[in-house]
């Protein structure tokens, strides 16, 4: 239990919150639900790592029936830190939006939160079919509703449909997909799977499984040709909810991935690491090229996040011994330091969570300077961001920095992140991944720089902007310390990555 | 030991920051603060220069201190002759361009704290013995160019900026995956330290075709910088584009990031790739040199005569470089080394003319000579240096890059001296056209160069002067180190 038990605050806060909300629900009173969610988060955040190690240290073990749905190793454990710090952000960030356009039923809007992050959170830690596909609609269905929060605002309904269709599909194919591998193998948990894989025969049954899966989490995390539905999802949600969205369902649906793809599959199973790297290549190219026309910023943003699931995708192939068909091994940890000798499958998942790490908070500080500037100007266009270092050079900076991240210019955490992944493609011998990589990352500046330069280089239309509200403030300056913190001192958060992916080998 | 090193790099840094807490209206504080801080990374060189001693094989004034030790990544400082030059080059510019600045009367603080980040990221390059280090200065160097050029520049420095950014991010990041290509190779204990590389030369460990993409991918990040032919079409806008001082740093120092990462990362570590490639570069190298000069030639506006002059004088270091002996790379990074100065000053001489006249048609010039005395001496001396004119510094260089050449492609080396007399053809004729002849009637009231402008210029025509006449102060350190360079790699002296 007391591995459980960031999860069971978490759940007891959803549902306390949403009680609430409904119960004594009054205009204005929504920082009080904000505020109530936000020390939930906070006390999971803290029994995250205590129950961690107090249970290593006292040798506890989960009993049968949890062991068998849900693995409590360090990468789960990177993933549940991801859920909340990503959920406490955008907890701060939407005091004072949803105050501002004083939207009804904020209680409800931070238990959906609240119940997501919990998705997350179990959704990282699941090893059984069962469990993933709870989790995932625990998670899905929160979103879609937070997607289309704006009762009466047209496009987020729209998106919050565009989005509940387009994702009742994918986990209709998914399932299927996965129903596919059940009965293939006869087995629900991923280790038996993963056993029954290597011993039946490869027939058409699997093969198609595996595609299927491919398929349905690529709706999930807006891979090429699955990402149609992101855009106006985005677009339409509160931009809060657009920041969840973001990187939490993102990084969900990649730990799922990392964990069903690499500990179950062999690696030529329906050759799945050439698929992805196809995938990865396409997503990153189709998702900057369509950023470049973009003039609201939540679309181009939408369009970015699109790409960068293709940059991730780079560790994920790269996670993949190329030179043989063998499955993912332990590799007992070197002494001096994660050895990255040439086709070192560890090398790749270390820099496909470091990456998401950065992601997290360079992403999320991004639409924060969305939020702030949308409370000022009350739009999302690019134009409005004209002249954005003369009224609000914190923003602009801030903003400035968060873009230079996003391509992976140095000194700042998507760098390190991008070095990472470039360097797990050229150890795995796939130069022709990371230069694809490298160039997009060019065009990405592009666009990014697009708004740099109407912040800085074109003239305000109107007089100062209103100051942020304190917590966004915060938020924005938390996400930029990381965003340099981890280009200046990345060992921690190195180790960090590598305990994880310690964590998924074992 | 006393870090030297790092605080000529990051005082400018440090001073920036600092500036930010300066209150904006305060534009003398601010100029003051910019101005000290980096008139304290020239001293703290210029003290770097006096103990510096020449010919000493490997690095001096080292430092090292573990940064991400679970990939090998160190921070490693050190100069050799060949970084120790460009470091001076580089603060000494900065200095004065910082001193141009001080006519920057919009957004003054934004525009001295990036400048001083510049200087950071500038000096960063040449001081770097680790790669990863040496990138992340190398893309430091980039951001405030870019906002320079967009927010001071001319009408088309939007254009501008986001072309040079964008150009030099492709070099720069290819550049990237051929560091991690060599960084697999230096197995067991990997490590992305320059020197260590050097000795275990990864680079002859790869397959073959590595190689070859290692070598050109690293070729394309440097000759970007350069500018090497046909690699060089972002280089008239962003000079255009840019304010006076930008230009100045841009071709002063941002140019020779690219000879230098050649002189330390291409010779020493692919030596087999350079010497087999070494005809090719050559002959870009000519390229540059008489096509940059004769487009020069046909210029109308005088600030693009002098970027694609910068074009030609860099040719003379490529080939240089591509000679591979003691005279070719000496005569390069001197040629480096004179050409900051000398081009610097064209610069500040082109800003100068232009904040009076607003305008650089060399055509609409005339008679100027008269009006302004001071300033066509100073314009006659930058133009004579530039040229290549015995007993200043530029003639020097490019003797030794025409002798090293002459020894190792004799075709070439005499083609490029088509290239010196195509120059010397261009400075003479824009210096008729512009000085000589009657004073037209606009440019009766013109007032002659203030004591700033004097003070900006004069550093370098000493620098000029004394290069040219004593060369020994600056190339003993040079070829010193190029003679251990090359013989370790193996090439012939």
């Amino acid at each position: 239990m007391l591995l459980l038990l960031p999860e069971i605050i978490v759940g007891c806060g959803a549902l306390l919150v949403s009680i609430l909300g409904a119960g004594f629900a009054r205009p204005g009173r929504s920082a009080v639900f904000g505020w109530t969610a936000f020390a939930f988060c906070l006390l999971s955040l803290i029994t995250l790592p205590v129950s961690y190690h107090l249970t290593s240290a006292l040798r506890l073990f989960p009993p049968p029936w949890i062991s068998l749905a849900l693995s409590f190793d360090s990468f789960a454990l990177f993933f549940r830190f991801f859920a909340l710090a990503s959920t406490s952000i955008v907890i701060l960030s939407s005091l004072d939006y949803l105050r501002a356009r004083a939207l009804p039923h904020s209680g409800e809007f931070y238990g959906l939160l609240l119940f997501s992050t919990l998705g997350i959170m179990l959704l990282a830690a699941a090893v059984d079919l069962i469990t993933i596909i709870l989790s995932l609609e625990m998670l899905s269905i929160s979103c879609y509703v937070l997607t289309a929060f704006i009762k009466r605002d047209e496009r987020s309904a729209e998106g919050g449909l565009k989005y509940f269709l387009v994702g009742a599909i994918s986990t209709a194919v998914m399932l299927y997909g996965l129903s596919l591998l059940f009965g293939a193998t006869g087995a629900t948990s991923l280790a038996g799977i993963a056993t029954g894989l290597r011993i039946t025969r490869v027939t058409v049954l699997p093969i198609l499984g595996v595609v299927l899966t491919l398929v349905g989490f690529g709706f999930k995390v807006a891979l090429v040709p699955f990402h149609a539905w992101s855009p106006d999802a985005y677009e339409g949600a509160p931009t809060p909810v657009t920041a969840f969205l973001s990187v939490g369902p993102k990084a969900a649906g990649f730990a799922v991935l990392s964990r069903i793809f690499l500990t179950s599959f062999s690696p030529t199973l329906a050759s799945w690491p050439s698929l992805f790297a196809g995938l990865s290549i396409v997503t990153m190219t189709v998702g900057n090229l369509l950023a470049i026309p973009q003039t609201n910023i939540k679309r181009m943003l939408a369009y970015s996040s699109i790409s960068q699931a293709g940059y991730v995708l780079i560790g994920l192939v790269c996670a993949v011994p190329w030179a043989g068909s063998a499955l993912l091994r332990s590799v007992p940890p070197a002494a001096g330091g994660l050895s990255p000798a040439v086709g070192n499958p560890l090398f790749g998942v270390v820099a496909l969570l470091l990456y998401l790490l950065a992601y997290l908070f360079m992403n999320l500080g991004a639409f924060l300077v969305v939020i702030a500037v949308s409370r000022t100007t009350a739009s999302d266009e690019i134009p409005a961001y004209a002249g954005l270092m003369q009224t609000s050079p914190f923003l602009a900076v801030s903003l400035a920095i968060f873009f230079l991240s996003l391509a992976g210019v140095p000194p700042t955490g998507g760098f390190i992140g991008k070095f990472y992944l470039f360097g797990a493609a050229i150890g795995s011998g796939l130069w022709w991944l990371a230069l694809a990589g490298v160039l997009n990352s060019v065009i990405s500046l592009y666009y990014y720089f697009n708004v740099v330069r109407y912040m800085f280089f074109l003239h305000p239309k109107e007089a100062a902007a209103r100051r942020p509200a304190l917590s966004l403030s915060f938020a924005i300056c938390l996400c930029l310390a990381v965003t340099l913190l981890m280009a200046l001192l990345p060992e921690g958060f190195i180790s960090f990555a590598r305990a994880a992916a310690y964590g998924l080998s074992r | 030991m006393f870090p030297l090193l790092t605080l000529i790099t990051f005082l400018p840094l440090l001073g920036g920051v600092i500036l930010l807490f300066i209150p904006k209206e305060n534009k003398k504080a601010i100029k003051t603060t910019a101005l000290a801080v980096s008139f304290a990374s020239l001293v703290l060189s210029l003290a770097m220069y006096a103990l510096f001693q020449n010919g000493v094989p490997g690095f001096q004034f080292e430092e090292k201190a573990n940064w991400i030790p679970s990939l090998g990544v160190s921070y490693h400082l050190g100069v050799d002759g060949v970084g120790m030059p460009m470091v001076l080059l580089t603060t000494l510019l900065s200095f004065l361009a910082i001193l141009y600045s001080w006519i920057i009367e919009e957004r003054t603080k934004e525009y001295f704290a990036l400048f001083l980040l510049l200087e950071t990221g500038m000096t960063g390059v040449f001081v770097a013995l680790d790669f990863v280090l040496f990138y992340v200065f190398w893309e430091v160097s980039l951001v405030p160019m870019y906002f320079i050029i967009g927010v001071w520049g001319g009408p088309r420095r939007e254009y501008a900026a986001i072309k040079f950014f964008l150009y030099t991010l492709v070099g720069s990041l290819l550049m990237l995956l051929a560091i991690l290509a060599m960084y697999f190779k230096t197995a067991p204990h990997y490590t992305f330290d320059m020197v260590e590389m050097v000795n275990r030369q990864p680079y002859s460990k790869l397959p073959h075709l590595w190689q070859v993409l290692v070598f050109w991918f690293f070729y394309v990040g440097f000759a970007i910088k350069v500018p090497a032919f046909p690699f060089h079409t972002w280089l008239p806008d962003a000079h255009v584009e840019a304010p006076t001082a930008g230009s100045v740093i841009l071709a002063g120092v941002l140019l020779k990031m690219g000879g230098y990462g050649f002189v330390r990362v291409s010779l020493p570590m692919m030596p087999v790739g350079f010497s087999t490639y070494a005809g090719i570069i050559a002959v870009i190298a000519l390229i540059s040199i008489v096509y940059g000069s004769l487009v020069a030639m046909a210029q109308t506006d005088l600030k693009k005569l002098v970027a694609y002059s910068s074009v030609g004088h860099m040719g003379f270091v490529m080939l240089g470089l591509a000679a591979l002996n003691t005279d070719g790379v000496s005569g390069a990074v001197l040629q480096m080394f004179s050409h900051g100065c000398i081009t610097g000053a064209l610069f500040f001489l082109v800003g100068i003319v232009y904040e009076r006249a607003h305008h650089r048609q060399i055509a609409r010039f005339g008679g100027l000579g008269a009006q302004m005395p001071r300033y066509y001496g100073f314009f006659m001396f930058m133009g004579l240096a530039s040229l290549g004119l015995p007993s200043l510094s530029g003639f020097i260089a490019e003797f030794l890059v025409l002798r090293g050449s002459f020894t190792a492609f004799t075709l070439y080396a005499g083609i490029a001296i088509t290239g010196i007399v195509i120059t010397a053809a261009y400075i003479l004729w824009t210096i008729q056209r512009m000085f000589l002849g009657p004073l037209k009637e606009e440019y009766r009231k013109f007032p002659d160069m203030n004591r700033l402008e004097v003070a900006c210029l004069a550093p370098l025509m000493f620098v000029i002067l004394l290069v040219g006449i004593y060369p020994a102060a600056v190339l003993n350190a040079i070829s010193g180190t190029v003679k251990n360079l090359l013989s370790a790699a193996g090439l012939p002296l």
